[in-house]
């Protein structure tokens, strides 16, 4: 039998963020507090000792006591929400392991079922347990994808937000984490904003380093930043400050003293590559712009108000190495890294797991009897604007005419079809027929019974079409006995066959019984 | 196997017992009090403030401590996590993948899909608020279907009622039966035991339903109607001895979340729709296979014979249990090939079937009769018939 419930532990490691994030989370909560209340201690020691030296007067100590309490009583406040962040993220824990300790009794029950015993209830929790898996992966989805959707700010009011609240799930999912780096994410590709990643390096700089260490990455994300700064300040003209970065910063990374990366010389080829762009940018002359412009007509109009792009554009132009340097595409490249090292930090998985899990689920349902949907070849360029509903209007229209027809395999249907194309087909090595496989005449193969009740359930009428030449149909008279009894061959009572796909009829004695092996 | 579980649990429980943030917290709150003292002690004059450091220093210590006990809980619990996992998903399918990251069309069709699963199950207002962000437009009649299914089904969570259920399985009986659903009568046979249920003493009212509505049904379920139907006449003759009539009635009752399911796959079905939906469908296969390719990865890693030589097609056998199993599959008994559109199944004359490519190795390119590779008779290629597997 095959299980259709895999142990604990199995799902225990694919949900191993909602366990990762908050122990991360709670850290970082732990370490900010331990700060907090070392500053704290620092200051109240220093206060006491003053008011303990006899150097102030009364008036002065009353003073200094006074503020001493109200910096006590700041500090409280800080503290409670540490404390109230820290027993959060623990009943987030908490509240997860009951989830899987539900999972755990029921997979021990559907395993008492299999030694004999009925649980009626089970079934219907195993599904209950699945949608919430599916409910848990879109949501998941919806979230992450956000980022990918340049109209849609990222705020407590996005829709994988809202649908998890809906579906009492959102305990489930850190979301509040996720869009924490969403939105650095997005102020990074979107409003190029650099001070934001600064400080969040900095502030991560000893998980950083860990991260690279653990992923043998040969980037450095401070160094990125950095540099990208560097390249935006010579794209504005702003070299002054551009080699202030290049001296504060950038050359820190060549010295082995300071970092002991093993990838200093390609942050060298960088600096070095990138420093050729200060002699471009002083060369920021109107008349050469015009000129520029005028020789190529069609180029935009903007670069005459626009200096930066008629840099961007001479140098891109003439040095194609550096086109990739000043691209926007950097700025995305520059959020995705950001992005790995963020989830990385909080134990995020980086993939979407919906689509990892939805490609897995369709190799092992694809066989090569799957319908192919896709259309020809002059629609079928991949143009993501053709992706719309009309398909599923066509085929509620005309789905009576082949209504008969089951077909209720996900590979098939429009929603994955297309979308599947491309993944491998499951390794199929057995026959696997329906009983009793009976062939019509016209070679199609159908299982008995199911044969038989569709004739039964047809209006008797039918069969006194021209077709038939006003042949009544003879019935058993004693029908509810008949219902009873295994239909056989011999004792059909039809004498006529319809094809159910075609309408096409046939004698009974055509019907005959095949053998697949 | 839930080891990992078990010490997560332990680790989970070991933390939220730690109650060093209260400890934490009330001495930095003693401390508070003691700085009021304090204040208290210098506004009348005459000062010792050294009994009060004293106790601040305490509640120092005491803090410290309780940030190393705290430390070691949370240091425990990362240091197991990190040891427990043995697998990641992106590491045990090599092959290409949905990728929404870099090809918009997959995007798109990807939150197509979502979007058909948020109808299914009434996400409305979710749904709608995609369509404008991810800017896809769901037509109005589509809509319209699913909103309808929604209301049969919150009529019967919220109210359990079967009245809307009923009349639109009553208005759509011919073509239920068509695709072989028993939904209808399942429908009339709750809404029959739950007249029953509610005035035993007098179970003419229910008699009545089933008067009106179970003739219908004499040819197919004739068995089920006549013990509700016993079920009556005995409850009402007897008082004393009522366990057949509970056994009866028990065994027939379908649990609220079955004929929810029905109605939803059925409705499905009859608007053109797969029954279940395509996503949870895949998924639900993706969590049933997923041990083999975990299984597959590590013998691979640990064997270095094993590949996943073929491109196009996974190199293991998946046994999806049968309501995954969605097509007829004909291994052709001679080249031990699926048979596919370009290479179908073709019936001998004996009725054994092979697949065409098959037939016509055997048959020397259709020159030449040839024996059956089952039986002993022989035939000719053109007596072969072409044919499909049709499921219904």
């Amino acid at each position: 039998m095959t299980t259709i419930l895999n142990n604990v532990d199995f799902h225990l490691n694919l949900k191993k963020s909602q366990f990762k994030t908050p122990i991360e989370v709670i850290k970082k909560n732990f370490k900010n507090l331990q700060k907090l209340i070392d500053k704290q201690e620092i200051l109240i020691n220093k206060n006491l000792k003053l008011l303990k030296s006899g150097s102030l007067n009364k008036s002065e100590k009353l003073e200094l006591i006074k503020k001493t309490i109200s910096l006590q009583e700041t500090y409280l406040k800080k503290l409670k929400v540490r404390v109230k962040s820290h027993n959060d993220f623990i009943s987030r824990l908490q509240y997860r392991i009951s989830k899987l300790e539900e999972l755990k009794k029921l997979n021990e029950s559907l395993k008492n079922d299999e030694n004999g015993g009925g649980g009626e209830g089970d079934n219907d929790n195993l599904n209950q347990f699945y949608k919430g898996e599916v409910e848990l992966l879109i949501v998941d989805y919806l979230l992450k994808s956000s980022i990918y959707n340049t109209n849609t700010s990222i705020d407590d009011e996005l829709t994988g937000i809202q649908l998890a609240k809906s579906l009492k799930i959102d305990k489930l999912i850190d979301y509040d984490v996720i869009l924490q780096g969403l939105k650095i994410y997005n102020e990074i590709k979107e409003k190029k904003n650099l001070k934001i990643l600064i400080d969040w390096c900095f502030e991560n700089k000893k998980n950083l380093k860990l991260i690279k260490e653990k992923y043998n990455l040969n980037l450095n994300i401070e160094f990125e930043t950095y540099f990208q700064k560097f390249i935006e300040l010579i794209k504005i003209g702003d070299v002054f400050n551009a080699l202030n970065i290049a001296n504060n910063y950038l050359i820190g990374y060549l010295n082995e003293d300071e970092h002991d990366d093993d990838n200093i010389g390609e942050n060298f080829e960088k600096i070095v590559q990138g420093a050729a762009l200060l002699c471009w940018n002083l060369a920021e002359n109107t008349d050469k712009a015009i000129a520029d412009t005028k020789s190529q007509v069609s180029r935009k109009a903007l670069s005459y108000y626009d200096s930066n792009i008629q840099t961007d554009y001479n140098i891109s132009e003439n040095f194609k190495n550096y086109k990739s340097l000043l691209s926007d595409d950097k700025w995305t490249k520059l959020a995705d890294f950001f992005l790995f090292n963020f989830n990385s930090l909080y134990g995020i998985d980086q993939d979407l797991q919906i689509c990892l899990l939805l490609s897995i689920g369709s190799s092992s349902l694809k066989t090569r009897s799957c319908k192919h949907r896709k259309k020809d070849a002059e629609s079928s360029n991949d143009n993501e604007n053709d992706v719309n509903f009309d398909d599923y209007l066509n085929l509620t229209s005309d789905s009576n005419k082949d209504g008969i027809l089951k077909n209720d395999c996900p590979i098939c249907s429009i929603d994955l079809n297309e979308l599947t194309s491309s993944l491998p087909f499951s390794h199929q090595i057995k026959t696997n027929i329906f009983e009793n496989p009976v062939m019509l005449p016209n070679g199609n193969i159908y299982q008995f019974e199911k044969l038989v009740q569709f004739n039964k359930s047809q209006p008797k009428d039918i069969f006194s079409t021209k077709n038939t030449g006003g042949l009544t149909v003879e019935y058993d008279n004693e029908e509810e006995e008949e219902s009873n009894k295994e239909i056989t061959m011999e004792n059909l009572e039809l004498l006529k066959i319809k094809d159910p796909l075609n309408g096409e009829l046939f004698d009974k004695s055509d019907i005959v019984k095949v053998f697949p092996t | 196997m839930s080891e990992h579980f078990d010490i997560l649990t332990q680790e989970v429980e070991k933390l939220a017992a730690n109650k060093s943030m209260d400890s934490i917290l009330s001495s930095s709150n003693d401390i508070l009090r003691q700085l009021k003292n304090l204040q208290k002690e210098i506004e009348n004059s005459p000062t010792s403030i050294d009994d009060i450091t004293s106790k601040i220093k305490k509640d120092n210590e005491n803090i410290l401590k309780h940030q190393k006990h705290l430390n070691k809980s949370v240091k425990n619990y990362s240091v197991k996590i990190d040891k427990m996992f043995d697998f990641n998903l992106s590491d045990v399918y090599p092959y290409e993948t949905i990728d929404i990251k870099n090809n918009l069309k997959s995007r798109k069709l990807l939150e197509r899909s979502i979007i058909m699963d948020l109808l299914r199950n009434g996400q409305f207002e979710i749904a709608s608020k995609l369509e404008i962000e991810r800017n896809l437009k769901i037509p109005f009649e589509l809509i319209t279907k699913f909103k309808k299914l929604n209301e049969i089904l919150l009529n019967l969570r919220e109210n359990n009622e079967l009245n809307l259920a009923i009349d639109w399985a009553s208005l759509n009986s011919s073509k239920l039966k068509k695709t072989g659903s028993d939904l209808e009568f399942n429908l009339h046979k709750l809404q029959f035991i739950k007249l029953y249920n509610k005035n035993k003493d007098d179970p003419f009212e229910a008699y009545n339903y089933a008067k009106e509505n179970f003739p219908n049904f004499g040819l197919t379920h004739l068995d089920i109607i006549s013990k509700l139907l016993f079920s009556m006449i005995y409850s009402t003759t007897t008082e004393t001895n009522t366990t057949i009539d509970k056994n009866y009635i028990n065994e027939m009752l379908l649990s609220n979340d079955s004929i929810y399911t029905q109605l939803c796959q059925d409705y499905c079905s009859l608007i053109g729709l797969s029954s279940n939906s395509p996503i949870y469908n895949t998924l639900l296969a993706s969590y049933i296979s997923l041990p083999n390719f975990i299984k597959y990865t590590k013998i691979f890693k640990n064997s270095g014979k094993l590949n996943w030589t073929s491109l196009n097609e996974l190199p293991f056998e998946i046994n999806l249990p049968i309501f995954l199993q969605f097509h007829s599959i004909l291994i052709c008994p001679v080249s031990k090939e699926e048979t596919t559109f370009e290479n179908p199944p073709m019936v001998l004359p004996c009725y054994h079937i092979i697949s065409k490519d098959s037939l016509i190795k055997l048959s020397k390119n259709n020159l030449s009769s040839f024996k059956c590779p089952y039986c002993p008779v022989t035939s000719t290629s053109n007596q072969a018939i072409q044919s499909r597997f049709i499921d219904m």
